[in-house]
């Protein structure tokens, strides 16, 4: 089974709520920006489903139709459909309950921008759920807006993220533009992993499993293997134990999502509960041995964008049992 | 034909609340039309909404100078509409706008709200209050059927 990466566009929003797109314009956009797939998620509404899956048909576009609940209590993005539920109902002592229907159901459920600063610059904006355990949960919006690496909040997000990592959570990480409008600037997409053409069941199945990270364009080729030749793709669980980790990197897809940029990949960051350990990249590739612990292990790669210093990749972590 | 007409005052104490009105509708109609209209939109205190945005900062752990807290001025508030037919939630309009119409109806309805026929039984108006800053907010939903 070859996993391939795909670019997508996981939060974006329409006139069916406040964003200032037509379903039809914002799928030109992902059009025009060479991402392989969008997903709709207005806030506390689903009507412009049939209109943006009309539009991503006419365009080539993979379309997830969702809805962001958009709550007093935090946002939340929903994909695969609305599942009928009311978004009022959503509060701290049902979240749990609904978020396991959308799951059992086929959906994906996942806490949208978790550390953005809340009420009253943005109601709910934060994750003020009080949720101790997230195995209801599928994904986690680690970045957010442009330029989503040097935002503080998502900083505050990735390290977060970690920490319910090191609690057992198995969330993909995920990126979302909260789209409502425009374009240009510095974004990110959350690359999804699928065998064969895809679509937008394998793409709610990469959410899942976790087959996912988030980048400001370049893709990234990881393979952990045991030394019986077993390879394990990102977001798997493995056992305890002797590695090898081999990494390479790639540049945007040619005339593909932000394929304009300079991008100077230059080392890979490993994060597991003990600590992390800082890896340089040579000619955009590395290999490494070593002993996975019970827990976790995480890539991120950081290095320059057009110049700028930034962390340029993010990935769902292995789950070592 | 205005079949409700609906008047409420929302205070701060009432943010994070939903708020549910409902109305009998005796026959059925072509579309129903929701003018629905809240005032202020703004906080005009600036300097209660630069103390506002520094204390929101500051409980969310994040420091930030004057420059950084002007650039979040005007603050806003934020009531949204919901419309229950007898059926069920039939859409919501998650807006900014603060005088807005929606009309739901069969063959047309406002973007966030499903299509349907307009049938006699109890109808509702949900008003949520995601953010009421100001001292007193007034709004008012007007039901039309057509």
């Amino acid at each position: 089974m070859a996993i391939d990466f795909y670019p997508f566009e996981l939060h974006a929003h329409t006139r069916h709520s406040d964003g200032r797109f037509a379903p039809q314009e914002l799928a030109a956009n992902v059009a025009s920006e060479k991402l392989t797939g969008f997903a709709l998620t207005d806030h506390n509404t689903a009507t412009g489903v049939p209109y943006a899956q009309e539009a991503a048909d006419d365009c080539g576009l993979v379309f997830i139709p969702g809805i962001e609940w958009t709550t007093f209590y935090g946002h939340i993005t929903v994909l695969g459909g609305d599942f009928g539920i009311d978004w009022r109902r959503i509060c701290p002592s049902t979240v749990q309950k609904e978020a396991a229907f959308v799951k059992q159901n086929g959906g994906c459920v996942g806490i949208a921008h978790p550390c953005r600063i809340g009420y009253p610059i943005c109601t709910g904006g934060s994750d003020e759920w009080g949720i101790e355990d997230y195995k209801d949960f599928t994904h986690y919006e680690i970045w957010s807006y442009a330029d989503p690496s040097a935002e503080p909040t998502n900083v505050r997000a990735e390290a977060r993220y970690r920490a319910l990592a090191a609690q057992g959570s198995k969330l993909a990480c995920v990126y979302g533009r909260d789209w409502h409008g425009g374009s240009g600037g510095l974004y990110a997409s959350t690359f999804l992993g699928m065998d064969g053409k895809p679509d937008s069941r394998k793409a709610l199945e990469a959410i899942r499993r976790g087959r996912s990270y988030v980048s400001l364009g370049i893709r990234l080729n990881a393979t952990l293997s045991d030394g019986t030749g077993k390879k394990y793709c990102i977001g798997e669980e493995a056992e305890a134990g002797e590695y090898t980790l081999t990494i390479s990197i790639e540049p945007p897809a040619e005339k593909g999502f932000n394929s304009g940029r300079l991008f100077e990949p230059q080392k890979v960051y490993v994060y597991t509960p003990q600590g992390q350990s800082i890896c340089p990249l040579e000619k955009n590739q590395l290999e490494l041995s070593l002993k996975a612990q019970k827990g976790f292990m995480q890539l991120a790669v950081d290095g320059r964008v057009d110049g700028l210093p930034r962390r340029l990749l993010i990935a769902t972590p292995y789950y070592i049992q | 034909m205005l079949l409700y007409k609906l008047e409420t005052v929302l205070t701060p104490g009432m943010t994070s609340g939903h708020y549910r009105f409902p109305f009998t509708i005796d026959k059925a109609f072509r579309q129903l039309r929701f003018h629905y209209v809240y005032a202020p939109k703004r906080l005009e205190d600036r300097q209660q909404s630069l103390e506002l945005v520094k204390a929101c900062y500051a409980r969310y752990g994040f420091q930030i100078n004057e420059a950084q807290a002007e650039a979040e001025l005007p603050l806003s508030n934020l009531i949204t509409l919901s419309v229950d037919s007898p059926e069920g939630l039939a859409g919501t309009a998650h807006r900014h706008a603060d005088d807005a119409e929606y009309t739901i109806g069969p063959t047309f309805s406002s973007p966030g709200f499903h299509r349907m026929e307009i049938v006699a039984g109890e109808w509702a108006v949900t008003l949520s209050a995601h953010a009421v800053l100001s001292e007193k907010v007034v709004a008012e939903v007007s039901v039309y059927g057509d």
